[in-house]
């Protein structure tokens, strides 16, 4: 392949007649991921698709490559967009309205102190800070070491051969062992991560 | 959320990811059933989805040729024909009057200029001029 090849992206007509070529299982593969990504920040998984087929298809949007193929293009689309919602939740400030007590006084207005007591939702979202992930993970696999060993190595940002050095486990055993382990997180969470 | 937690989720997500994409056909499929999914509802309702991203995308595309086409047309509504000659021979005679040595060197290559390069030079010429007349009237 030339350094030409490698840059070379799909047209919009290409990317649409490969995703209109869509078998069943890979548009299951698509809401499936949809889904793990969607969760990530509590959105929609129909509007995260509806977002990355439409960067997909723009002109402006995004580019996908001849060298990767269309569904693991819309998986990484998608992954940007959860991203960039996320980003944007945790840049967003918060805008509390202040009335000075002073300029309240004299407009004779009464202010309430802000409620130092929490709602359910930022009780749960304190809980979900104090407990950490690995700690969730390794409750659910306790009695499964390999389990465990991978949850250490995917979280320190292993890749896929490091965990099957740290495992010992060859690529068909690493792959189910994988399986495993998402289908069971998935049954423990199947609306995403808690918050 | 912590950021640790929080790296720890996206990299934990990272793998599974890979697995989804990397399932077999008939591993993805069973395992969709067994999560009470439809396949074929599932399928229809992602073409649906995808044909609504279409008809966006479509839409878009045609209003963004639109707006090309309208100011296409403006340009050329607005654009106004010059004889070459003539505006080759206006600025060789505003060159010739120039008594500064930067435009005395433009002037002897004037023959060398594309057509675009004399226009643009005439046009440079008449903003400024139209530019100091404003001044004379401010004063």
């Amino acid at each position: 392949m030339t350094s030409g090849d490698a840059q070379a992206v799909r047209s919009r007509e290409e990317i649409e007649a490969a995703i209109r070529g869509f078998t069943d299982a890979e548009w299951v593969r698509l809401r499936l991921v949809a889904k793990k990504y969607a969760g990530r920040f509590h959105m929609k998984d129909d509007d995260l698709l509806q977002e990355a087929f439409r960067r997909a298809l723009e002109d402006d949007g995004k580019k996908c490559p001849v060298a990767v193929g269309v569904l693991p293009f819309l998986a990484l689309a998608m992954r940007s967009i959860a991203d960039d919602e996320k980003n944007l939740i945790e840049n967003r400030s918060t805008h509390v309205p202040v009335i000075a007590g002073d300029a309240a006084e004299m407009a004779g207005e009464t202010v309430d102190p802000p409620s130092t007591e929490l709602n359910a939702e930022e009780r749960a979202v304190l809980t979900a800070d104090s407990t950490e992930i690995r700690q969730a993970m390794k409750a659910i696999f306790k009695d499964d070491l390999v389990a465990c060993d991978l949850v250490d190595g995917v979280i320190e940002g292993f890749t896929a051969d490091e965990l099957r050095e740290l495992t010992g486990l060859d690529k068909i055993a690493y792959t189910s062992k994988r399986r495993f382990m998402r289908r069971t997180i998935d049954k423990h969470f199947p609306d995403g991560w808690p918050r | 959320m912590t950021d640790e937690n929080k790296k720890a989720r996206e990299r934990l997500d990272e793998v599974f990811v890979e697995d989804i994409l990397d399932a077999s056909d008939k591993d993805i499929l069973a395992e969709f059933v067994e999560r009470g999914g439809d396949v074929s509802k599932n399928t229809a309702e992602m073409r649906a989805l995808f044909q609504k991203a279409i008809l966006v995308a479509n839409k878009k595309r045609m209003q963004a040729a639109r707006s090309a086409l309208a100011a296409d047309n403006g340009r050329r509504e607005g654009s106004v024909l010059v004889d070459i000659t003539k505006a080759r021979s206006r600025l060789r005679g505003i060159l010739e009057q120039a008594k500064d040595d930067k435009l005395t060197l433009a002037a002897r290559k004037e023959s060398e200029l594309s057509d675009a390069d004399v226009l643009s030079m005439l046009e440079d010429y008449d903003e400024l001029q139209a530019a100091k007349n404003g001044e004379d009237g401010d004063r």
